[in-house]
Parts: structure tokens; sequence; C-alpha cells
């Protein structure tokens, strides 16, 4: 199963990266599982700075942006 | 016996690292540590660690990190604020690491351990006519580590500044153990160093600084004059510093204060009948010190001075100051306890807050006396007791707060120079809202998220409230503005007033803005940050959009909100060298009208612009070699932050140590943490005396090797140097082929002559030609109007490594540095590069080229910064520099203050 966590606020681009985030899993029938990670300090502790940010299995793949689903597809 | 809350085995780990003997754990060991001056606090700690180095603080920390036990960085223990009391808490005690690490005496640069006292640095640097010019009146006790814990100031900091101003970079253990080097003011990202200062020991602990050092002054002229009314005393301050003479110190005694000194061992021979004595040093070169000394003397005797003296000899000088120096030695005398107050005020209302000083003294039945530095409106209201007589402490306690409400109330703030400590916390609300303590509260998460570092000190006590409810709209679609959409919804929220009509004038990351979002008041500003949140827009802060074209191209478009509309008026308080301005104000508008009353505020940056976006920027031109840069010269700031809170940093006096440092934070964080709005900015009286020689030669080694000779001799140092570069020389419209250094001197007509005379034999020995140029500055602040640069480079060095740089300048990659502007006695160098020249190479030449220049100046501890260059370049070299494992802390600060990314994303320091 793979581990996606989406960290920021609750802002609408953060929504939008989650909800892409679905999108691109679904669309590879990956199994999956989604976390929002919300507290500004455990996002910091996850290493990002800028939200809205993309974790794959613990890694960071992005920060500040809101990536299409085809982006994150890529990145599955 | 051990005390229950350490374990053995983390006192075993702890003595395994610094030594059996340099862990105390005894009852009788932990007695000295139990308290720091201020007695009436006491508390026992846990443990105390004495460290050695850089590398012992680091392992300590680490373990009592691991072992979540608290810790409190300790020096001399001559604080008086409390701070440095350890409930329980593991004292680590630096005044062992006492090393001068270095003294760089060509750069007037110094790097010691925390440990090193005050007064010995001062010996150390005296032989070569240098000082470390913050003088605490504890200096001779007192470490440095203590000194920028606190911010310390002192009676010659009305001239000189305070800690802060001389602090250039530190080295920190963080918290949880890391060492960090904290770049300086000029150094890539927000200015750590400045909001580290004054941090009273709950960042982290420092276990290096680098310090600035400046030149003995030539010359001093110490008067003494006593008063038969304090109120006269008093505005015989505000008329020596309206009358445009900044004294180096300012100093008051009053009657009191006299007597007790009179009757101690410490009589200096002052009249015990007088109702206050005034302490006037001025200092400078020889020339026009004479003539100053008079016109203060003048100003005294106009003012009510019974009887001036001028200082004879270093003997009496000495004498005039012991007074000073040992009043609260003296104070001993009078009562077995006394209470040190702290607290300063604009200096106009000196007068009115000693009468009700006075009279809240007699209100409670108490003594109080005066003793301060007048200068710059810092007070010390001392209240002598006797603890053993009953109600007393609480007289005492109440007076106190009155006399510190008293002052709040005029404008001024809760402490100056002592600190926050433990025992001020409860008067933080008196000058910081619930939002303005919140942004301090996020700082201290970002460096101690565990709250382990000095906790209970500075903030009062109360949870973190979390940002206002944002509200969501659960459709949150296309984060990148469409346009129709952005018009329609702040038409909709907020006013079609809202939107500039015309917005050619704002470029974004080359691309003309569409929409230009101008606010007519801090309201709409607040209401269109809120928006823009619940939205996902990104917003890019402007003034005039002069500045547009620098850091890393921002994420999601990116909606221009300029803060031109923002009508409010300047307010300029000429008594107190202070104006309040809103941000929108350019610096011509504002200098033009400070100059009626003679004053200004010696800010030149290249391209003029506004106020708000020369703070935001950080940026100064050549003056800054004479009066620094927006960090010493702005007072409080007035910010609008990303949930729309509006917050306060700073306020309106010279001196002022309450709470964090958030102006150093916020000036130079280039609109990245929030929208400065409004600032209260330090100004300086007009000089009476401007002049400028441009001195030509073929070679630059010359006018280097001669622009530092004047800045190190004993004239009149210059208050602007800079050297232009043959191509940069024609577009000021001066020299032709050759290259030219133009110096400014401001001051005293004496002093000034003298200056340029000395400068001309100077010229004359090296074969250097002179002429007089006074226009040439105004040519420098629109040069890229002449230059029209495509490409922007500011290079930031030791001073002395400026004339190496221009001699590699011509060899780097095939010459491209033809414009440059360099300032050697700031280590200053800005490079431009024509559009033509640009575009004759391409984007990944130039990244080559930019890498190069950054290699090799960074073996000299220089960095490298992009100001201006298109976007297509700006996305493939970082325009800032590297951060280092200061970084982390950027993005801490970025993420609290912006959690969700809505200011310039990717613009700043590493991608933030």
């Amino acid at each position: 199963m793979r581990k996606i966590q989406v960290l920021g606020t609750g802002c609408p681009n953060c929504d939008k990266l989650a909800e892409n985030a679905e999108a691109a899993a679904r669309e590879l029938g990956i199994d999956y599982e989604l976390e929002k990670v919300t507290d500004v300090a455990d996002i910091m502790k996850l290493g990002v700075m800028l939200t809205p940010g993309l974790l794959i299995d613990g890694e960071v793949k992005s920060s500040g942006k809101v990536l299409s689903s085809e982006e994150i597809q890529a990145l599955l | 016996m051990a005390s229950p809350s350490l374990s053995q085995d983390l006192l075993s780990e702890l003595r395994d690292v610094v030594g059996r003997d340099n862990v105390l754990t005894e009852p009788g060991e932990l007695l000295p540590f139990e308290s720091d001056a201020l007695t009436a606090y006491r508390a026992t700690p846990a443990a105390v660690v004495f460290v050695h180095d850089t590398d012992e603080i680091q392992q300590v920390v680490a373990l009592l990190y691991r072992a979540e036990v608290a810790f409190v960085p300790r020096g001399a223990g001559t604080g008086l604020s409390g701070g440095a009391l350890a409930d329980g808490a593991v004292v680590i005690e630096l005044s062992r690491m006492n090393r001068v690490i270095w003294i760089d005496w060509e750069n007037r640069r110094a790097r010691v351990q925390p440990g090193v006292i005050n007064t010995r640095l001062n010996e150390e640097v005296a032989r070569h006519g240098l000082m470390y010019a913050p003088d605490p009146s504890s200096q001779t006790a007192c470490t440095l580590g203590g000194n920028v814990a606190e911010n310390a100031g002192g009676p010659h900091c009305l001239k000189y500044g305070v800690t802060s101003n001389h602090i250039v970079g530190l080295t920190i253990v963080t918290p949880d153990g890391a060492v960090v080097d904290l770049p300086g003011p000029e150094g890539p990202g927000y200015d750590l160093v400045g909001l580290f200062v004054g941090s009273e020991g709950t960042l982290g602990i420092c276990s290096e600084i680098e310090v600035r050092l400046v030149p003995v002054p030539a010359a001093v002229g110490t008067l003494l004059a006593h008063f038969d009314d304090i109120a006269g005393a008093s505005r015989a301050v505000s008329a020596i510093i309206a009358a445009g003479i900044l004294p180096a110190a300012l100093e008051m005694i009053d009657r009191e204060t006299l007597k007790a000194v009179e009757a101690s061992v410490y009589a200096a021979g002052f009249p015990t009948d007088v109702a206050a004595s005034l302490i006037v040093e001025l200092d400078g070169p020889g020339a026009g010190l004479a003539e100053q000394a008079l016109k203060v003397e003048e100003l005294l005797e106009e003012h009510g001075a019974r009887q001036v003296a001028v200082a004879a000899s270093e003997m009496e000088r000495m004498k005039f100051w012991r007074a000073r120096k040992s009043a609260f030695g003296a104070m001993g005398r009078i009562a077995s306890d006394l209470f040190v107050q702290d607290a300063t005020v604009p200096r106009s209302r000196l007068p009115e807050i000693l009468d009700r000083v006075y009279e809240i003294a007699r209100k409670h039945d108490l003594t109080i006396t005066n003793v301060f530095h007048a200068g710059d409106g810092n007070l010390h209201p001392n209240i002598p007791f006797d603890r053993r007589r009953a109600g007393v402490i609480e007289r005492v306690q109440a007076a106190s707060r009155e006399i510190i409400e008293a002052c709040v109330e005029v404008g001024g703030t809760i402490t100056g120079e002592h600190g926050v400590g433990i025992d001020k916390r409860k008067y933080m609300r008196l000058v910081y809202s619930d939002a303005d303590r919140q942004t301090m509260r996020w700082v201290k998460a970002v460096f101690d998220p565990a709250g382990l570092c000095n906790p209970g000190k500075l903030l009062p006590d109360e949870p973190d409230t979390p940002i206002p409810g944002r509200v969501v709209d659960p459709s949150g679609e296309a984060m990148t503005p469409v346009k129709k959409d952005v018009v329609a919804l702040i038409e909709s929220a907020i006013g079609s007033d809202c939107l500039l009509r015309d917005p050619s004038a704002y470029f974004v990351d080359d691309r003309q803005a569409e929409v230009v979002a101008a606010p007519t008041s801090i309201a709409e500003l607040a209401e269109l940050m809120k928006l823009a949140s619940s939205e996902g827009w990104s917003i890019v802060p402007a003034g005039q959009g002069g500045w547009l074209q620098a850091g890393g191209p921002v994420e999601r478009g990116g909606l221009v909100v300029t803060t031109q509309r923002l009508g409010e008026s300047l307010k300029h308080y000429p008594e107190d060298l202070l104006a309040s301005v809103p941000a929108n104000t350019t610096l011509a508008d504002l200098n033009a009208e400070l100059s009626k009353e003679g004053q200004w505020w010696p800010l030149d940056p290249l391209g003029g612009g506004t106020v708000g976006a020369t703070i935001a920027t950080a940026s100064a031109g050549p003056l800054a070699a004479a009066y620094g840069t927006p960090r010493d010269l702005v007072l409080g700031l007035t910010v609008v932050r990303c949930d729309g809170e509006i917050v306060r940093a700073g306020g309106r006096v010279v001196k002022n140590v309450a709470g964090y440092d958030m102006v150093k934070l916020l000036t130079g964080s280039w609109g990245t943490l929030g929208i400065i709005v409004k600032a209260h900015l330090r100004l300086h009286a007009c000089p009476r005396a401007d002049t400028t020689r441009a001195f030509g030669a073929g070679n630059p080694g010359d006018l280097a090797a001669l622009a530092t000779e004047l800045g190190g001799s004993d004239s009149l140092a210059p208050a602007a140097a800079e050297i232009a570069s043959p191509a940069a020389a024609t577009a000021l419209g001066v020299g032709i082929d050759e290259w030219v250094l133009a110096v400014r001197w401001l001051g005293h007509e004496a002093a000034v002559k003298d200056a340029v005379r000395a400068a001309k034999a100077a010229a004359g020995r090296r074969g250097i030609r002179v002429e007089r140029r006074d226009k040439i500055w105004q040519s420098v602040t629109t040069i890229e109007e002449s230059l029209r640069p495509a490409l922007a480079v500011r290079v930031d060095l030791p001073p002395r490594s400026v004339e190496e740089f221009i001699g590699l300048a011509g060899r780097f990659g095939g010459g491209w540095m033809k414009p440059l502007l360099a300032a050697p006695l700031l280590g200053r160098i800005w490079v431009f590069v024509p559009e033509a020249d640009y575009e004759a190479a391409g984007e990944r030449l130039w990244a080559l080229r930019l890498a190069e220049l950054r290699r090799e100046i960074g073996e000299s501890g220089g960095c490298a910064r992009i100001e201006r260059a298109p976007a297509r370049l700006r996305s493939i070299v970082d325009p800032w520099g590297d951060a280092g494992p200061a970084l982390r802390l950027n993005g801490g600060l970025k993420l609290r203050f912006d959690p969700d990314s809505i200011l310039k994303p990717g613009f700043f320091v590493g991608g933030l």
C-alpha cells in the first residue's frame, strides 16, 4: 500500500492537491492510504516549509505547488 | 545529594562530556546560581554544567534535549530581569568560554567566545586604537554572551547604538542540539542574527560571537552641568538633540542620587543642593569639537544650568563619570535593598514622566532616585527600601507597576536595556496585543519546539490560540488566479476602488501584471489578505514596483498588492528624532518633509522607492557607511499578516528590548512574512556641512587604498565612499576611461574642511587627481536608469577584500563585470549587466558565470545576491545564495507566519 501525505493547514490549495493525489492513485488503480497533515509543527517535522506539501511513502515529492493528477501519477 | 529530577545516568553522561569537576549538584555549590543580579527572585537549579567550547555545548544540549530536561544559559549572572533563573533546570555555565578567537584588525572585526568580559575585549583591541562600543554599566563584569542575550545598551549607545548594531555574526547551538551559523544581516535569508540578539537565552545558546569594532574617537569633550530645576535639565537634553548635536553620551543624575554618592566612598565633590546634574560627552575628530562644546554650554545655560564645567583633563573627566558609574553602589548606603527599574519614553516626554515618577514615590511613601540615559529617554528609577519593614515590598511593586504604566501611556516601553526575563512578563500585555505576542510565540516555537530552552521567560504563559478561523471554500478551485475571478471576487468582497485602473507599471517575473490590488486602508488590506488566504491565491506585495525582478519566480501567478494608496499622513516628531510614516511614502517625499525641521532619514538606496520597500528589502546605498542600513534606522513596524491580523513590532523609542526583536526579523524579509504598512523611523539631524570629492586614477587599487587610508585616519571618516569602474563612471557623468572614487563627508564644517584637506594631501602623495563633485550622489541612486541593467548582482565581502575583488573582476568570464560600484568601507559591490551584454550570452552561460563568482568570493566569506534578472535566469540560479543549516530556521519562520504559503511562494531563500 502506498502512503500519500498532503501537508497543509486546510487551505484550498491543499484540498486541491489532495483531490488530485486521490484521482492519480485511482487512475493508476493503486492501493493507497491518504493522510492530511494540518498541524504546522508536524508539517515542519516532516521537512516541508512551503505548503501544500506532498509526501509519498514518507519522501517529500513537492512543496509549494499544486501538482496536477498527471504529474502525481508520474511520481507514484 | 543530586537533585532528584535528574537521573544518575544523565549526570554521568554530562560528566563524561565536560569532566567530573564541571558538573555541580551539591546544594552548597548551587547556591550562587540561585539568582542573577535581580535578587528578588530565587530558585534552585537541578545542576550547573560548565562548558568550554561549542562542541561541549552541543553535546550537553543534545543530552538534555533527549532527556527532555530544561536548561538555562548563564554568563556572569549580572542580569537584572531574573532571566538566568533556573528553577529545577540545568544551568549551562558559559563564563569559562572566555577566549578571544581572532581579531581581524584590517576589517575591524573580532570573534569571541560568549564568556569574554566586555571590558577585556576592549582592553585587547585598544592597542590598535579600536573599541567595542556598547558599554553597559556592568561592563567590567558582564560577558558578551550576556550582552547578546539582553541586547545590552549603555551610556554611549546614544551615538554608537546598542549591542544589536554591533553583532555581525553568531554561531548558535539550537535547543535540539544542532550547531548553526546564523547569517549576518547581509547574508542569505532572514536577519536571524538580529532576531537572536536580545532573545534572552530562549532561542538557543550562542557559542561564538562576531563583533564589529570601531575606531576610538580622536578627541573627547565632557561637560557637567548642575540644574536647580529638573524640568530645565530635561528640556536641555531635548534642545541639544534638536540642535543637531549627537553627543556620545547624555546622562542625568538627580538630587537623591547625588546625595547618596556624596555620602559614600565614591564622593566626587558634586553639590548636593541641586535638582539634577547632566553629563554631556562629545566625541569625534578634534576639529570642531571645541565649538560644539561651546554650543552645548550655551544651550545648557539657556535652559537654566546654574553652573557648567568642562573637563580640563582625563582625570577630571573620570571624576565627572565616577558619580554616574558608582550610583548603584552608593545606593547601598541608603537602604539594604534596591529595586532598579528600567523603561524608555520618547525623549520629549522626559519632564512629565519624571514628575509622574516623583508623584508616584510620594503616593506610596517611598524614595525614588533617578539616574539614567537621558539622551535616549531610558529611565532607571531606583527604589531603595528595607524588606524587613512591613508592607514595603507591596508598595515597591505597586509603585513600580505605576511607573511602567505611565511610561507606556506616553508612548514608551517596559524595558530599554535590562530585558523582560521573569520580572516583566506581566507587563508584556501593556505593550503588545494578543496578535503581537502570538507572532513572538511563533518565533519561540520555531527555534525551541520542545520548550526546553530557558522556559518561562520573556513571554507570559498563555496557550497558543489557533489562527482565527478561515472560511474554506469547499469547491476550492483553480489556484492560479484567473483574472476575471480575481476581479469579481475583490469587487464583491472589498469594492471596485480596491483595484488599480492602470496596472502597467507592475511586472512580475517578466510578465505585465493584469490585475493590481491597491487597498485604500489597512482594514481593506487585511480583508484582501483573508480573501487571498481563503481562495489560495499567491500575493506579491509591492510599493512602486521597483523590486519585482528579484528572488525566485513566484508560484501560482501572484496577485500584485501595492501599498501605494494606503492613505495616511506622515507624522514628524522632531524633538524625538522620530517620524511615523505610512509605508507608501517615497524616500524623496519623506526627506523633503523632514528637511523642514533640519532632519532626515539618511538612506540612499538605488532607485529611491518607498519607505516600505526600502525596509522590506533592507536596501541601503552609499550612506550606509555612516548611518547603517534600515535595521539600524527603524524603531517600529506595523504589519498585516496573512491571516489579516494587524501586528505591531518594536515601538517609538530608540532603546527597546521588550520581547523578541521582530523589527529585525521583518526588515529584509522581502514581504514574505507580512505586508509592512507603517513604520516608526529613527531620524538624524541634517549635517551642517556636506562635501564630496571625486578622485580619478587609472588603477582601482590606488583608489581602494586611498579609501582605506581615509577610513582609518584620525580626521572625520567618510560618510560614503564609492569606487566606480570606467563604465559606471561614464554613466555617472564623471571621468573618461578611468576609475573614480567618490568620497562624501558629512558633519561639522571645521571637521569636514579638515578631512577634505587631509584627503587631498593623501591623494597628492599617491598622484591621484581630485575634483569637486557634490552632485554625484543623485546620479549614483539613479544609475540603473542610465544603465538599464538586465542583471544586477550585489556582492558582500569583508571590506578589505574589495580591492582584490575589483582586481579579479576584469578577469571573470571574459570581463563581463564592466559597470560596477564598490564601497570599500562597507564591502558591498554592485555589478550591472546592461541589456545588450546580457542578451549576448545565454541563460546557461550566465548561470555558470554566477556560479564562478560565488565560488571565488565564497573563499573569503563573501556572498552574492541577484537583485534584478529575467525570470528565466532566476528560475535556474538560486538568487539568494546558500543559507546552510540556517535554512531550517528560515523555513520554520516562513511556515509559521504564512502557513498557506500565499506570500510570494517560491521567492525567498531556499525556494521558500
